[in-house]
């Protein structure tokens, strides 16, 4: 009970830590459109390590209210877009994450992410569908950076929340 | 089906509720008092995490480009002759300028058709988290007399974006470079009128140019002053490639912008008094 109240701890100091990195840090950071989400990355690595509980819905939602204050589209589409995320990510856990962990973690972030980005592309653009096709390239380019960032960055996260902190 | 995929069912159901109650307390406006304090509370924070922000990306930034540095340093050394040269000539226009301004009674306060601009220096405290959206967040609001409309420039005077968004302490700026961006402009030397739109792929593009007007490659893309809030003249970049066609209705070009958008730590906000 111990370690679980430490791994709680720990994942909310990184997750206040990495949403005012999300917010001013990454972007700057990285090219024009290819930023990588490095809370939705941590939001996963928590949703592999406990999927009996439902707080990463509540975590994923406090997340996204503070994203979508900073990101400039109309209210919502990024709340909606990481619950969509940590929705498809914990359906996929529950089934295939007993096997094969460190392979079945890669096939199931990749799919939580492609679920957020296409969530995001059509939710965004739902007043003006003809950008989605117009854009439809650069729009797999973004995904495609996004599955890769998440990736790398899933293994070092779900290490760090599932270090035993506490004998 | 199991209790547990059921539990994550109803939990993820009942948050998209709450997600569009939210969306519709926002759509009337009651959200506003929720996210003012979230600006509030975050801008501090946010204001660091910039600073230090900006001092490693600009020892990136310098690492990089350690040859076009040394490069650029001749060519400005040659630009500096130059412009010592065009600064004695510009300062007797100046009193040129000065003598005939007096001699038509002009107010100096009188910026341009008598209406002042006074500019107004932000800090920017937190960037679009999203790979679809270029706004930033400025630690200026309602209580600096910032509305919705204004412009926001980059020093030099290049235009980049205007204000979309309005907190009492914050506000929130659509750069140029976003794909829902549009501002009325115009050519410098062949005065033709287009809008400048922002463009997933390519940062901004000059747009809406009738196949009469005539473009050049490098003439500059200014504001029309079209557009209420925006003064004429901002520069928004130089024409880079042009794109015309016969079987087109409009003509349009691909546009330089000036300024690394991810590089500008200080913005001005034009208020028009």
């Amino acid at each position: 009970m111990i370690n679980g109240k430490i791994r709680n701890r720990i994942f909310i100091l990184l997750l206040f830590v990495f949403l005012f990195l999300q917010v001013t840090f990454i972007p700057q950071l990285f090219f024009d459109n290819y930023i990588p989400n490095i809370v939705l990355a941590l939001l996963l690595a928590a949703s592999a390590l406990n999927n009996k509980s439902t707080n990463i819905f509540y975590a994923a939602f406090f997340t996204g209210f503070i994203l979508d204050i900073f990101s400039g589209n109309y209210f919502g589409p990024v709340i909606i877009s990481i619950l969509s995320a940590i929705f498809v990510s914990s359906y996929l856990n529950y089934y295939f994450l007993k096997e094969l962990f460190s392979y079945n973690l890669f096939l199931i972030s990749a799919f939580a992410v492609l679920a957020y980005n296409v969530t995001c592309i059509f939710l965004i653009n739902i007043s003006d569908f003809q950008q989605i096709f117009s854009n439809l390239k650069q729009f797999l380019l973004i995904i495609i950076f996004q599955i890769v960032y998440t990736v790398i960055l899933i293994y070092p996260l779900t290490y760090i929340l599932s270090r035993k902190t506490c004998k | 089906m199991n209790k547990e995929i059921n539990t994550k069912i109803v939990t993820f159901i009942f948050l998209l509720v709450v997600v569009a109650l939210l969306f519709f307390l926002n759509k009337i406006g009651h959200l506003n008092q929720v996210k003012n304090y979230t600006a509030y509370f975050a801008s501090p924070i946010g204001k660091t995490f910039q600073l230090s922000s900006n001092r490693i990306n600009d020892f990136f930034w310098t690492l990089k480009s350690i040859d076009k540095l040394k490069e650029e340093n001749l060519k400005l050394r040659e630009e500096n002759l130059k412009m010592g040269y065009e600064i004695l000539e510009l300062k007797e226009i100046q009193i040129e300028n000065e003598i005939l301004r007096k001699q038509i009674k002009f107010s100096k306060n009188s910026c341009s058709g008598g209406v002042c601009i006074e500019w107004k220096m932000a800090n920017i405290i937190g960037r679009d988290p999203s790979n679809f959206g270029k706004h930033i967040f400025i630690d200026l609001g309602r209580n600096n007399g910032i509305q919705n409309g204004q412009p926001a420039v980059a020093s030099g005077g290049l235009l980049i974006g205007k204000i979309v968004e309005v907190f009492d302490n914050s506000s929130k700026i659509m750069l140029i470079t976003d794909s829902k961006s549009s501002i009325n402009s115009i050519t410098q030397t062949s005065r033709a009128n287009g809008v400048v739109k922002g463009s997933y792929a390519t940062g901004v593009k000059l747009e809406m140019i009738n196949q009469s007007e005539k473009l050049v490659a490098g003439d500059l893309i200014i504001t029309s002053g079209l557009e209420d809030k925006i003064p004429k003249g901002l520069i928004m970049g130089k024409i880079s490639d042009i794109n015309e066609s016969a079987n087109k209705v409009f003509k349009s070009a691909e546009i330089n912008m000036f300024v690394d958008i991810n590089r500008v730590e200080k913005i001005f906000i034009a208020i028009k008094g």
